[in-house]
């Protein structure tokens, strides 16, 4: 048992071939390093193992389930506030032309004299008034003349 | 940001939904006003209260009443392609808005009577006359009382049904006159 070369090994100085040799000597025996060297060789043949398969499908298994692009607290905030700024714009837009619109269209005062705008609305409800009850006697006369054509048919 | 781009989006559709119900009728009266075969008559509502005050002996009290209770008027009236207006009157108007309350037809003419209400408070009566030779869009705004107007007629006494053309003669008097 070489213990300079153990030693050298728990200084971490050994060249990988050095590595291997001691760990090869040490598997062999029941010394107290060689549990931890038969550990590290059993974990090493354990990987050299692997396939790339293996690897892409360990991979594939524990891919992230968001794979976007990664975006930066930063950028995310200047989004957001841009995003609610858009909003504040749109709406005071929307409201200012929704004022206008619902401003009715000024249709000009035909009369400048209460007098003859009282004549005209005098004479406006009488034409109103006569064609209304015109209608409103049309009206009662088709129900009644329904409520014939019912009875005919009862 | 999902959130924010669907708000956005249904606020401009809300907006642009109540901007498509706005009052078709004003815009119908707003688009033939200036227009030569059309006699428009508008009385607003700070004239209608010019009216109530003013002080009138012979005034029936139906009148008054009625007067009092509203608040606005509009006429539209012509003689020229009479049918065409009717129609193009009829598919104007926004019928989710205005509810119709009778329709008559008869002497060549077509009547149709629509109401806008609020509850049982009317506060529209919207009243379009077409066929023959005349036109017409009456509008009637305020708190309207349907019984009052009614009995108006028989109240004022006047056989009224020359007023359409009593109103095309007084407006190109008033077109001469200029």
């Amino acid at each position: 048992m070489d213990h300079n070369s153990l030693n050298k090994y728990w200084e971490a100085e050994t060249t990988p071939q050095e590595e291997q040799q001691l760990m090869n000597e040490h598997i062999q025996t029941d010394g107290s390093e060689a549990a931890y060297f038969k550990m590290i060789h059993e974990a090493r043949q354990k990987r050299s193992k692997l396939s790339i398969d293996d690897i892409k499908a360990y991979n594939q298994q524990h891919a992230p389930a968001h794979s976007g692009p990664i975006v930066l607290p930063l950028h995310r905030w200047i989004a957001s506030a841009a995003a609610v700024l858009l909003f504040i714009v749109a709406a005071t837009g929307l409201w200012n032309y929704s004022q206008t619109m619902s401003q009715e269209p000024q249709m000009a005062e035909t009369f400048d004299d209460p007098q003859e705008a009282y004549e005209e609305l005098r004479e406006a409800l009488a034409y109103m008034s006569a064609k209304f009850n015109k209608t409103q006697d049309e009206a009662f006369s088709n129900i009644k003349k329904a409520g014939v054509y019912a009875d005919m048919f009862k | 940001m999902k959130n924010l781009s669907l708000s956005i989006l249904a606020l401009l559709f809300t907006a642009v939904s109540s901007f498509a119900q706005q009052d078709a009728i004003t815009k119908y009266f707003s688009q033939y006003q200036d227009d030569v075969n059309f006699d428009v008559v508008y009385i607003s509502p700070k004239m209608f209260s010019m009216v109530s005050k003013i002080e009138i002996d012979d005034m029936e009290p139906e009148i008054q009443e009625v007067i009092a209770s509203m608040k606005g008027l509009r006429i539209l009236h012509t003689d020229v392609d009479a049918v065409k207006y009717y129609n193009e009157a009829l598919k104007k108007i926004n019928t989710s808005e205005y509810e119709l309350l009778m329709t008559a037809r008869g002497d060549g003419e077509n009547i149709r009577f629509m109401i806008k209400d609020n509850g049982d408070i009317v506060e529209e009566l919207l009243m379009i006359v077409g066929g023959g030779n005349d036109f017409a869009m009456m509008s009637f705004i305020g708190n309207i009382d349907l019984k009052k107007i009614g009995k108006l007629a028989k109240a004022l006494d006047i056989d009224n049904l020359q007023y359409l053309e009593n109103l095309n003669k007084d407006s190109k008097e008033k077109s001469g006159a200029k």
